[in-house]
């Protein structure tokens, strides 16, 4: 891996611990009578402590190890290769379908999700369409007529299962 | 009601369809066996308590074990109970062992289970005694010993396995402080109250980093998920099985006893079974690669630990975990009193309950073969299906828990987490540990300091305290202690 990214990763989780301590501190003691006792932000702290020690020593590490070895530059190419799109258009498109799930419905928002999904994916029109009924159906069966789960019929209210 | 009476019609049916509901349910990701077996209980409300009691038993056997299914072919734990079969099962799925694999976890299963009821029968009262001396300190240097896993876990680097096991225990962190209620982390949002969801993060975790990794390669999109044919043999898995009996054996006994005590359930076992496995065995360095003996520990420690649950709920009706929780309220729903009592009040009751435990690990095995072979049919789609198969279900299985969004948005975050983390290296089974061990260890704590005014003593003045620190120590040191007496006795000889 990336000495730079090791670096990145260390003042990543130290940045955490750093930011949990902050919010930490604004935590109320935990009194009873006249005893202070461990309160809500014992545990955290603790664990800031022990994240701020490891990130620190990531740091030192990849920073060692970066001025034997000339670090390497993160690739130009990340965002043109196939399989990266690939991995970034399922995170957009998932976020994108859950908040389509709201108002579209569950019907109609895993269908396109699943035929926009399967298309890029390479497995075609005809049996993209046909797999993304049968997952539609499948869940419908599934999840809603047998185990009775409620899900998001959307603003639009096109209801299929009833 | 004589044991004979358990074959009767009204019983058998239904006892058997709730077995392939179990297979179902335990197969989907986002399902849990609680949920399973909630799903259940209103059906059981009109029936002989027997009846409802067989169908409860058998849906959560083998829930249990269906978890293992899709965690073994698709690296996404059906239930929390399976997140440790993941690190063996699906290395030797990818080696197109899959099939093996969970004929060996089907086996296995079976056995602990028959374990875990042959212990729940034999001592049930003795351990459930013994369950109940452990306190607050207790529990928490218990919750230490299973984090002390976490360190046999990350075998390659220890403090990126820290740094996961410590992000874990942050997780647990969010939501409402039960000892204070004060809401930590939550930012005024009203679902992280809660706390966050164990089940959308193991899904995203494991599951959906999984599909970023398959849909990288454009040429790995279009083969079949899983190459292997679904070939069982069992009179070959079972020589196979023979052979690692031993492991088989301990694994079983840990299970039970872990699931013995309240509020340690099957997941905490298969964890704890994984970890000792490990450190005990020969070929450490072959755990997390497709081991068998890894596979051998966790399946039969989660489903020996669901006799172990009983146990507690049986004798002093104290449930063990979340399922025996629901059980216990469908028995009283039945008329029945859980308690020591029961043993005399109902006993032909609690006879009929060991016989059908004992006979569900029976039937747990055609009924396990079957969802094997449906599963493995249906993964012999290509990838570039499957996973968006996959994706679907998971969306699904993190909302329905909650019925929440949020969960789904927390599934997405956790899945970008799991890949960039395995790309740096971080090993994700101690974070898991750690979102799992988090509540057990912190309240157990602070609420043990709470009742000693604040001194650290207590906590290790207890000789279950003492035999669970020396354990913890023995976990992180135990190699170079045993070098130590080996140097000892060399010399002296």
């Amino acid at each position: 891996m990336d000495k730079k990214t090791n670096i990145w990763f260390g003042i990543i989780i130290v940045a955490i611990a750093i930011f949990v301590i902050i919010v930490s501190l604004s935590f109320p003691s935990f009194i009873v009578g006249d005893k202070k006792f461990p309160g809500p932000n014992f545990f955290p702290v603790i664990l800031s402590i022990i994240l701020i020690i490891a990130g620190g020593y990531e740091i030192l590490i990849a920073w060692r190890d970066m001025r034997a070895k000339k670090a390497t530059k993160i690739s130009k190419e990340f965002f043109k290769d196939w399989g990266n799109q690939n991995v970034l258009i399922i995170i957009f498109s998932l976020i994108i379908y859950v908040f389509f799930l709201e108002w579209l419905g569950f019907f109609l928002a895993t269908f396109i999700f699943s035929l926009i999904l399967m298309i890029r994916l390479k497995t075609g029109w005809i049996r993209g369409t046909i797999f993304s009924t049968i997952a539609v159906i499948v869940i419908m069966l599934l999840f809603v007529k047998l185990f009775k789960v409620q899900l998001p019929e959307g603003s639009l209210g096109i209801i299929f299962w009833r | 009601m004589s044991l004979p009476n358990i074959f009767q019609l009204h019983i058998l049916i239904p006892w058997i369809i709730s077995m392939a509901v179990g297979i179902l349910v335990g197969g989907t990701p986002g399902l849990t066996a609680t949920m399973a077996v909630a799903l259940i209980v209103p059906i059981t409300y009109y029936m002989d308590p027997l009846a409802g009691l067989a169908m409860i038993l058998g849906v959560s056997f083998t829930s249990i074990f269906a978890g293992d299914i899709p965690a073994t072919f698709l690296r996404i734990p059906g239930t929390p109970a399976s997140a440790a079969a993941v690190l063996d099962g699906f290395e030797m799925s990818k080696k197109g062992k899959g099939s093996l694999a969970l004929t060996i976890d089907l086996i296995c299963s079976a056995t602990g289970g028959l374990i875990g009821v042959l212990l729940l029968i034999i001592i049930a009262p003795p351990l459930a005694k013994f369950a109940l001396k452990f306190t607050n300190f207790q529990y928490f240097w218990l919750g230490m010993f299973g984090l002390s896993m976490s360190a046999v876990l990350s075998s390659k680097n220890n403090i990126r396995g820290l740094i996961s096991v410590a992000l874990g225990l942050l997780v647990s962190t969010v939501g409402i402080d039960i000892t204070t209620g004060f809401p930590r982390f939550t930012f005024g949002n009203i679902e992280l109250m809660g706390g966050i969801g164990f089940i959308p993060v193991m899904v995203g975790l494991f599951g959906i980093s999984e599909v970023f990794k398959n849909v990288k390669s454009r040429d790995r999109l279009t083969q079949r998920t899983i190459h292997d044919k679904i070939n069982i043999s069992l009179f070959k898995t079972l020589a196979i099985v023979w052979k690692r009996k031993w492991t088989l054996l301990k694994s079983s006994f840990i299970g039970t006893c872990v699931g013995a005590l309240p509020g340690a359930g099957a997941d905490i076992a298969a964890w704890v079974a994984y970890g000792i496995e490990k450190k005990t065995s020969k070929n450490p360095e072959e755990f997390g690669k497709g081991s068998i003996d890894g596979v051998i520990a966790p399946t039969s420690a989660n489903n020996a630990a669901l006799g172990g649950t009983w146990i507690p709920a049986l004798v002093f009706g104290v449930p063990g975990d979340s399922i025996t929780a629901i059980v216990l309220g469908a028995m009283l729903m039945y008329g029945l009193r859980p308690g020591p009592l029961i043993f005399q009040q109902s006993s032909d009751l609690v006879r009929g309950i060991f016989a059908i435990a004992l006979i569900s690990q029976f039937f747990l095995i055609p009924v396990g073969l079957l969802g094997i072979k449906a599963y493995g049919q249906i993964l012999r789609l290509p990838r570039n299906i499957i996973m968006v198969f996959v994706l679907i279900f998971s969306v699904v299985g993190s909302y329905a828990i909650r019925n929440s969004f949020f969960d789904i948005y927390i599934m997405i975050f956790f899945g970008i987490i799991g890949y960039i983390f395995e790309n740096l290296n971080v090993p994700l089974a101690p974070m898991v540990l750690g979102i799992i061990l988090g509540p057990m260890i912190e309240d157990n704590l602070r609420v043990g300091l709470i009742k000693t005014g604040g001194n650290y003593l207590p906590f290790l003045t207890n000789p279950i305290s003492a035999i669970l620190v020396l354990s913890i120590i023995f976990t992180f040191f135990g190699n170079n202690i045993i070098n130590l007496f080996r140097m000892i006795f060399r010399k002296n000889k």
